[in-house]
């Protein structure tokens, strides 16, 4: 890329040949919904004080804006023996799993919400640590902003409460959370090794946020306000910005293995042959593979969604012999295998699922190389192909 | 009479989309780098714009649109970028003629860059060098100072020229 010109004509020629098959039914369709949705969140918001008069936990009353010498700044206690195991999605943003801030807030019988600066993109996130096991399990991020609030982490703490926690533009900002009708004042501490910002939690009463993959998330009911150390008010979220932070958690912890686990039959370094499973509800499968079962390397809906195609993305799966990796992928339709290839590839396989026949799991032991893959019928007819781009 | 009222309305909307869906996607895709979510964006913002239609009598809803899917974008991505859905359809095959290798591994080239960016300078980028909106156009776009598109386009170009993604395209360009 050598100039400006350069840029925009590599952007049009990026661009140029996507398309979409949007049509006006969609979007009519998904208007209809949309105003279901906020019918049945108005709803919700009108009966939230009754609810909230009901549940409210741990409350604690506090003036509507703190005052200049309030406290609630804490120096963080970093936790640095936690063993990140779960998501670790994207290698190119290693957790610094050395800075876990603990907030002292019990989840269930022995985890801890505790929170952490990922990288400058995702910005501070939230997990649940054990510290028998030394394991995490991630949250939501919270996000980074210079100014007023990122994305609310909420979550039930299965002990009657609701924990919150995320960031906020600004050092030594307070932070405030109204909610059935008190106000209370968050904890809040810097984000370590970022000046700026600072991170906020706390554990209270009222109505949880819904569990939705809607970017309006039903009903959360509290409204947090952050002010400046001299009291001088910053920014108040909004109700969008509340976002439910432990659906994938709780399907966790209900999860059940679903059909047969696959062997792939390619050798990790640890001596082990690697092999992929799928777990989940009723609702929800999550595929895992044996060299980190705590990781998910996807999460498809029950039954999986079956427009017939590549399922858009390849997942890697660290500690093959010989320091390879192995890419995995998903296909559904009509194809009885599924091929990948790409540059690198020493072994590849595919076999079927055996909870839904038509899904195919496909594997390539491979370099960081990018790969494609290709479906076949019984005929050994192509029926699909995909570069994963 | 209500009805006639609906129908014309969706007459507009329809023609609107006609001209605009396509457009609208391709900015999703430079700002997603992914075809489902942007398609998922997309959406949203045509949904949004529907319900906004009657407001925006005599405006461009176009401009209307686009902002709206930059800013939804800009609110979503965090929480959005992690998932992953099967495609709508049976994605890329085999195409006879030129190898469209080349044209595939710069799209990608392109896409990989853009993700290294902030959400913040993917945006600015975008609006600048694939809308060719003016700085000023751009801070009202994504409602931010003109001084904080000036600063984001410096940094995201300075990242980009050094980008080793962006590497084949150079070399393509050199052979051409």
């Amino acid at each position: 890329m050598f100039t400006t010109e350069d840029l925009r004509r590599a952007l049009a020629e990026a661009a140029a040949p996507r398309t979409t098959g949007l049509t006006f039914a969609d979007v009519k369709k998904a208007t209809v919904r949309r105003r279901y949705r906020t019918f049945l969140a108005g709803i919700a918001v009108a009966l939230a004080p009754v609810l909230a008069a009901g549940g409210a936990v741990a409350l604690a009353p506090a003036a509507t804006g703190p005052s200049p010498d309030a406290k609630s700044t804490v120096s963080p206690r970093v936790l640095t023996s936690a063993r990140y195991s779960a998501f670790p999605a994207d290698p190119s943003f290693p957790v610094r799993t050395n800075t876990l801030v603990a907030t002292g807030l019990a989840f269930g019988d022995h985890e801890e919400l505790v929170l952490w600066y990922d990288d400058p993109i995702n910005g501070v996130r939230g997990g649940l640590y054990d510290e028998r096991t030394a394991r995490l399990r991630t949250l939501a991020w919270a996000g980074i902003r210079g100014e007023g609030f990122g994305t609310i982490g909420e979550l039930d703490d299965r002990n009657g409460g609701i924990l919150d926690y995320g960031v906020v533009g600004g050092d030594d900002t307070r932070v405030t959370v109204k909610a059935g009708g008190r106000t209370a004042e968050a904890t809040t501490a810097p984000v370590p090794g970022v000046p700026g910002h600072t991170m906020f939690w706390i554990r209270r009463g009222g109505v949880l946020a819904g569990t939705t993959a809607e970017p309006n998330p039903a009903t959360p009911d509290a409204v947090f306000t952050a002010y400046s150390s001299g009291g001088r008010k910053l920014a108040e979220s909004n109700s969008s910005g509340i976002q439910r932070a432990d659906t994938i958690v709780n399907r966790d912890d209900v999860s059940r293995r679903i059909g047969d686990p696959i062997d792939t039959g390619v050798m990790m370094a640890d001596g082990s042959q690697l092999q992929l499973w799928f777990d989940g509800d009723d609702h929800t499968a999550l595929l895992r593979a044996s060299t980190a079962p705590d990781r998910i390397l996807t999460t498809l809906s029950r039954p999986p969604s079956d427009p017939g195609g590549f399922y858009h993305a390849v997942f890697t799966v660290d500690g093959a012999a010989g320091g390879r990796k192995v890419k995995v992928c998903i296909y559904i339709g009509d194809g009885v295998r599924v091929q990948m290839g790409g540059e690198g590839v020493e072994q590849r396989g595919s076999r079927a699922w055996s909870a839904y026949p038509r899904l195919k799991v496909a594997w390539a032991k491979t370099t960081d190389a990018a790969v494609s893959a290709v479906a076949f019928d019984a005929a050994d007819t192509m029926v699909a192909a995909t570069d994963f781009r | 009479m209500r009805r006639a009222i609906e129908a014309d309305r969706d007459q507009q909307f329809q023609a609107f989309m006609d001209r605009a869906t396509q457009r609208l996607y391709r900015v999703a895709c430079l700002l997603t780098g992914d075809a489902g979510e942007a398609e998922e964006l997309t959406q949203h913002t045509l949904v949004r714009t529907y319900a906004a239609w009657e407001r925006l009598d005599g405006g461009d809803p176009y401009a209307y649109a686009r902002r709206i899917l930059v800013n939804l974008h800009s609110d979503w991505w965090r929480r959005r970028r992690r998932r992953e859905r099967p495609m709508p359809q049976v994605p890329e095959r085999v195409a006879a003629g030129p190898d469209p290798a080349d044209a595939a591994l710069d799209r990608a080239s392109l896409t990989r860059a853009l993700a290294h960016l902030s959400r913040r300078e993917r945006a600015v980028i975008v609006c600048r060098y694939y809308l060719d909106l003016t700085e000023q156009q751009t801070a009202a776009e994504l409602g931010v100072a003109v001084g904080t598109v000036k600063s984001a386009c410096s940094r995201a170009l300075r990242k980009l020229r050094v980008d080793p993604e962006l590497r084949p395209i150079a070399h393509h360009q050199e052979a051409q």
